[in-house]
């Protein structure tokens, strides 16, 4: 361990991770400081992800691979279930492993990690962030870098000490909370989403299958409707009808960002990557794979901007992630809004037209068609993701 | 013991550790940068709090709580539940 690096990561979730991986590839020296005893756990998380959005990264294996997806079942509020078939679609990840081994490629790449090192400040010098401060067995530490990468998750602080506006509004965070449950008889290959006021009002209720009858079992709400019923009380109410019995495996909280992304996500010195620049899918709240694309971009325009010398380059950031994923994050968001607004009517409505639609026929675009007939307001917005 | 004064007057919000799952949703709503949290371990900065109960609504557990008055709690049903009464000052908050 050096006083001094050219790059310091703060986090190792997947988006750090790759912003570490990323950077040492280019011959950089970096150091990735994670506050938890354990890279990858405890999970926070449903572990949901597209094949594409895995493998753009690490080749598939399935010794993080807990289910293979390729259908997705809707769940009106009276009952209606519409499953579409979408193929080779996804994965349920182990993320304990999977995380794990995203590290990994980190340090292969060259980069250092230090685990139970909790940052708690930055340093400073001319005003630009010149390194961070840190806890590790409890003695206070400073390490200096060249550029600082924030991959600190939903709880980031590090953004808003280096004078960036990171802070989200309580209505846009989906308070969650998720058991791992055994003894849970779905079908291995579908994720089943849950719709309407009853289980869990401006979000989603999910049942993702784990394998051997194992499954991911939770919801968010957002803080608007935390206000009135936790997100704890509507699992209980859904346990106690579907499954009184199940036994719990695993139990966690947590919040997903469902915004649009921060302003600002770079600035002197400081680079924000994943949840801490809110750049998580805001409709499905996803940001597995938003993240490692964010880590991904961020990490090469840091070990670009060292190698060159010109530190300036990394202001470059903002743009490269508004062309990649922002944009269509904006959209996403629109639609979110619209969705939000749709009362149990509105649901039963669109399940009941989808079913007409034979189960071999229920394409995605069918499927967004027949939905849209419901809510032609949202035409134009679903028509843009798809078309642009 | 220690008394906790929050920004614009005293401390109202309450954290229970022992109930806490640390994971940071409060964090991620407070505006004031006023929750700290380790990897397991949180605490309210007193001098950043302004009561502004953003973290108690979006507690996916309901950990932190709003104390109004004389030893009730504000609870997210919106009903008012006795606990045991506090002593000295109503609305102190003891570490
Ligand atoms: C209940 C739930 C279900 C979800 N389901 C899905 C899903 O099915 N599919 C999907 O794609 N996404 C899902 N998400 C979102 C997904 O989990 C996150 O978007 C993703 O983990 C973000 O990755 P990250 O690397 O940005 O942050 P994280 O994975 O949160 O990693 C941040 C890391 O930074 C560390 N850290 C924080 N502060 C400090 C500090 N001060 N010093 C040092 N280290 C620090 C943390 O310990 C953590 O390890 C879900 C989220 C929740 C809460
Ligand atoms: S009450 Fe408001 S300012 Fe105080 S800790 Fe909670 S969110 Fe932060
Ligand atoms: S949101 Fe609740 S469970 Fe999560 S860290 Fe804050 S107090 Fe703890």
């Amino acid at each position: 361990m050096k006083n001094e690096y050219d790059i310091i990561v703060v986090g190792a979730g997947p988006a750090g991770s790759m912003a570490a991986r990323f950077a040492a590839e280019q011959g950089v020296s970096v150091l990735m400081l994670e506050k938890d005893r354990d890279v990858g756990y405890p999970v926070r998380c449903g572990e949901a992800i597209s094949k594409a959005g895995v493998e753009e990264f690490i080749p598939s294996d399935d010794k993080w691979i807990a289910a293979k997806i390729s259908k997705f079942s809707f769940n009106a509020p009276d009952g209606s279930e519409a499953i579409i078939d979408f193929g080779d679609a996804g994965y349920v990840l182990e993320r304990r492993i999977f995380d794990y081994e995203l590290a990994r490629t980190a340090a292969e790449a060259g980069s250092e990690i230090i685990t139970r090192a909790y940052v708690n400040g930055l340093l400073f010098n001319d005003g630009k962030v010149s390194g961070v401060k840190y806890e590790l067995n409890g003695e206070q530490k400073e390490v200096k870098a060249k550029v600082v990468i924030a991959a600190d998750g939903v709880e980031s602080r590090v953004g808003r000490w280096a004078g960036l506006e990171t802070h989200i509004d309580f209505r846009d965070m989906e308070s969650a909370v998720q058991i791992t449950a055994a003894n849970i008889p779905v079908d291995q290959n579908t994720l089943y989403f849950y719709f309407g006021q009853d289980v869990a009002p401006n979000g989603y209720f999910w049942i993702f299958p784990k394998g051997h009858n194992k499954a991911n079992i939770g919801l968010g709400v957002s803080g608007l409707i935390g206000k009135k019923k936790s997100a704890q009380s509507f699992l209980d109410d859904f346990m106690n009808k579907h499954y009184p019995n199940a036994p719990v495996l695993t139990k966690i909280a947590g919040g997903v960002p469902c915004s649009i992304t921060l302003d600002k996500i770079s600035g002197p010195g400081i680079m924000l990557v994943g949840d801490a620049a809110r750049q998580v899918n805001p409709l499905s709240g996803g940001g597995i794979a938003s993240g490692m694309i964010g880590g991904k971009i961020a990490g090469t325009i840091a070990g670009e901007a060292v190698k060159q010398n010109k530190l300036d380059h990394i202001l470059t950031y903002d743009k490269a992630w508004h062309d990649r994923l922002g944009k269509r994050h904006e959209t996403f968001n629109r639609i979110k809004e619209g969705i939000y607004n749709f009362s149990d009517d509105k649901f039963n409505s669109i399940a009941h037209s989808i079913l007409k639609i034979p189960i071999e026929k229920r394409t995605l675009g069918k499927v967004f068609t027949t939905a849209l007939m419901n809510n032609p307001s949202l035409l134009v917005d679903i028509a843009k993701v798809f078309v642009v | 013991m220690n008394y906790r004064q929050a920004k614009n007057g005293k401390l109202m919000i309450e954290i229970l550790p022992d109930k806490c799952d640390f994971c940071g949703c409060c964090v991620g709503v407070c505006p004031e940068d006023a929750i700290e949290l380790k990897e397991a371990e949180i605490f309210i900065i007193d001098e950043r709090c302004t009561n502004c109960s953003k973290c108690v609504w979006s507690c996916p557990i309901e950990v932190i709580k709003f104390v109004i008055k004389n030893g009730f709690l504000f609870e997210k049903s919106f009903q008012m539940k006795k606990m045991a009464a506090l002593p000295g000052d109503p609305c102190a908050h003891f570490v």
